[in-house]
C-alpha cells in the first residue's frame, strides 16, 4: 500500500506521519510541517527548484516533479524562457489544463503529456516556478 | 533469512554490566530510515556515522534520563517523546521500542515560538 505525500505527491511506502521523511521533497512530518501548511511546503519546494531529496533512494526511472504533482492533484504555473525569449505557459485552473505552445520551438506541449521529449529538461533548467 | 534479519531489526536487549539493569535498544527500523534521518539531522550534530547518530539516539530515548530532560508518553500510541531543553535535542521512542527521529529542534523549521512549546504540542 502507498500514500501519496500531501506536499509533492510522492507515493511513500509509510504513513505520512511520525517523523517519516518524504525522499522526494524532504518533509520530515510532524517536524518540517507542524505549523507550516502543505500548501506552504510545497510553494518552497518548487520555488527552491522542486528537486529530489533523497540521498538514499533514487528517483525513479525518468522521474519528473510536475508530473508528480499533477498526478496528485496540485496545480500550478510555471514559466521559462526559451533562446528566443518565449515564454512557455503550463497553467491548470481547476483541472483545466491549458497549454501555449512557443511556435519557434520543433516540439510542442501535449496537454496530457507535459515535459514530453526533450523539452523538459530545458524547462527544468531555466524554470521560475509560481504557485498560483 | 539473512536478508530478511537485515532489513527487518528487532529490538536489542543489552545489560548495563556496572548497575545490572537491563534496557531494550531498538535503534530505527531500518537501516533505510535510519540513513534519511541521518542524512537530515547530521549537520546539526557531533557524528560522522550513522552509527554514532544511532548510538547518540539510543542514549537519549533509553538511557537514563538527565534531570533537565522532559518526558511525556504520548497518549494515542504511547510513543516516548524526550526533551532536554539545556541540550536542546529532541527525540521520539516508538511503543515497539524502536527510534522514530531524534533531532536539535529549530523554531525556523517547526515554525512553533520556541522549542519546548514544540515539544509540549507533541505531548
Amino acid at each position: 500500500m502507498k500514500w501519496p505525500c500531501p506536499v509533492c505527491g510522492y507515493q511513500l511506502s509509510d504513513p505520512p506521519k511520525d517523523f517519516e521523511i518524504c525522499p522526494s521533497c524532504g518533509t520530515e512530518f510532524g517536524y518540517t510541517d507542524c505549523t507550516f501548511s502543505h500548501d506552504e511546503l510545497r510553494r518552497r519546494w518548487l520555488k527552491s527548484g522542486a528537486r529530489w531529496s533523497s540521498r538514499r533512494i533514487n528517483p525513479p526511472l525518468g522521474w519528473n516533479p510536475v508530473m508528480q504533482l499533477l498526478s496528485a492533484g496540485h496545480g500550478f504555473t510555471i514559466s521559462t524562457r526559451n533562446t528566443n525569449e518565449e515564454v512557455i505557459f503550463v497553467d491548470l485552473d481547476g483541472g483545466n489544463q491549458t497549454v501555449v505552445p512557443v511556435p519557434s520551438d520543433p516540439l510542442t506541449l501535449d496537454s496530457h503529456q507535459y515535459g514530453s521529449g526533450s523539452l523538459m529538461p530545458t524547462i527544468m533548467k531555466n524554470v521560475r516556478f509560481r504557485v498560483v | 533469512m539473512y536478508y530478511f534479519l537485515v532489513f527487518f531489526k528487532r529490538p536489542k536487549r543489552w545489560t548495563n554490566a556496572l548497575y545490572g539493569t537491563t534496557h531494550f535498544t531498538g535503534g530505527f527500523t531500518t537501516q533505510l530510515k535510519l540513513g534519511e534521518h541521518f542524512d537530515k539531522h547530521r549537520w546539526q550534530l557531533p557524528v560522522l556515522t550513522e552509527r554514532q547518530y544511532e548510538n547518540l539516539a539510543d542514549r537519549f530515548l533509553v538511557g537514563s534520563k538527565e534531570p533537565s530532560t522532559l518526558e511525556c508518553i504520548r497518549p494515542h500510541d504511547g510513543a516516548r517523546i524526550r526533551y532536554n531543553p539545556e541540550t536542546n535535542e529532541f527525540g521520539v521512542l516508538g511503543a515497539t521500542g524502536f527510534v522514530l527521529t531524534y533531532f536539535p529542534p529549530h523554531p525556523k523549521i517547526h515554525g512553533r515560538p520556541t522549542n519546548l512549546d514544540y515539544y509540549q504540542d507533541n505531548c
